[in-house]
């Protein structure tokens, strides 16, 4: 691919790469260094809130992924909202929508053996997929609010756009309940497709000795769901944090930011999406 | 299938994601069975030799399902592309 700017577009750039180093220069000459003990101290905490009833670990929630995810939430509403209008001929979002939207019906089209459920999973795969990537890049590549916390769980401070938002996908919470979610609805689907003897019969195959393992593996499939998102997701936040601290002056945090932020949580997005819709086809199959 | 190159490289991880998350599965219920039964290890011991063998049993059952995809897509792609049959 050959780029081609205008000379506009080059002087801007200019500037821009210009402004960048000097920022740089100003700030390794005057900033305060901080020790590098002191800057990961807090970065895997998360804020804890106990509620007054439950016990174990069902009595603490994190406020933190509530509010996010309803901000996300109402966000993805109100874009929807905005786009609901469709036009026949359509200009660039719309395309852009509309392609997105056709490769996931596709790929839903491809997989689901029974044809009346290709609506329904297709609802349920551009929900999913919508959801986890808006966060997921949320989470990954745009600066924002977030907290440090410390190892009780108390905040200490709102950290305002130096480091990324906070994403509800890096809570293992939010992926457990989407992976259960997508488990009962497949053997929802299961039971509606095939009738509940049918469904019954499916546990004790090919064997009847098979049946706790095909117990367990059926259990074993929202764990490694949700554990997979939850992994990258995470991991991506604290790496992008670390190597960001350790070479703040230069221009690798925007590489870092688009390979850890857009590319691995696009794809884990995907990833998401597709495992679903696998879950979802072997339970009809 | 639009999404078969992509899961190329997945294979493999998937595979023992599998496994691993059935041998968890398997040691948490025998965990917790154990605790509120005997109280004598000899559930936990039976569960993680059950989760273990289902993680096998399912990990193969998903490579398995996956080469047969890979045969259909290879003889597609053999037939339109190259059209020589490299065996």
């Amino acid at each position: 691919m050959k780029l081609k700017l205008s000379r506009r577009a080059k002087i801007a750039l200019m500037i821009f790469v210009g402004i960048y180093i000097a920022v740089g220069v100003v700030n390794v000459t005057f900033l305060s260094r901080e020790n590098m003990s002191e800057a990961f101290k807090n970065i895997a905490n998360r804020w804890v809130v106990k509620l007054p009833f439950g016990k174990g670990i069902l009595n603490r929630i994190n406020p933190f992924t509530l509010i996010m995810t309803w901000t996300i939430m109402i966000v993805i509403i109100v874009a929807a909202a905005k786009f609901r209008k469709f036009r026949l001929v359509p200009d660039r979002k719309q395309s852009a929508i509309e392609s997105l939207l056709q490769y996931v019906y596709e790929v839903v089209e491809g997989s689901i053996p029974d044809e009346r459920f290709v609506r329904p999973t297709f609802y349920i795969a551009c929900t999913l997929f919508v959801f986890v990537a808006f966060s997921n890049v949320l989470g990954g590549a745009v600066p924002g609010v977030s907290l440090s916390v410390n190892s009780q769980g108390d905040v200490e401070k709102v950290i305002l756009f130096s480091d990324l938002w906070f994403s509800p996908t890096a809570d293992i919470n939010t992926n457990a309940s989407l992976a259960v979610f997508v488990l009962i609805i497949s053997h929802a689907f299961a039971i509606k497709a095939k009738g509940f003897k049918a469904w019954l019969k499916a546990w004790f195959e090919p064997n009847p000795i098979m049946f706790p393992m095909n117990v367990v593996g059926e259990l074993a499939k929202p764990i490694s769901h949700s554990l997979r998102l939850f992994g990258n997701v995470a991991g991506g936040a604290m790496l992008v944090y670390m190597l960001s601290y350790m070479v703040k002056y230069l221009f690798m945090p925007v590489v870092l930011w688009g390979f850890f932020g857009l590319f691995i949580g696009l794809v884990q997005a995907l990833v998401f999406t597709v495992l679903a819709v696998a879950y979802i086809s072997a339970a009809l199959s | 299938m639009p999404n078969i190159r992509l899961s190329k490289y997945g294979i493999v991880l998937n595979f023992g994601i599998t496994v691993i998350s059935n041998m968890l599965v398997g040691f948490f219920i025998g965990y917790y069975l154990d605790r509120w039964t005997f109280n004598n290890k000899l559930l936990l011991v039976i569960f993680v030799l059950l989760g273990t063998a289902s993680g096998l049993y399912n990990g193969f059952k998903y490579l398995l399902k996956e080469a047969e995809k890979y045969d259909k897509f290879d003889k597609k792609d053999d037939h339109h592309d190259r059209g020589d049959g490299n065996n």
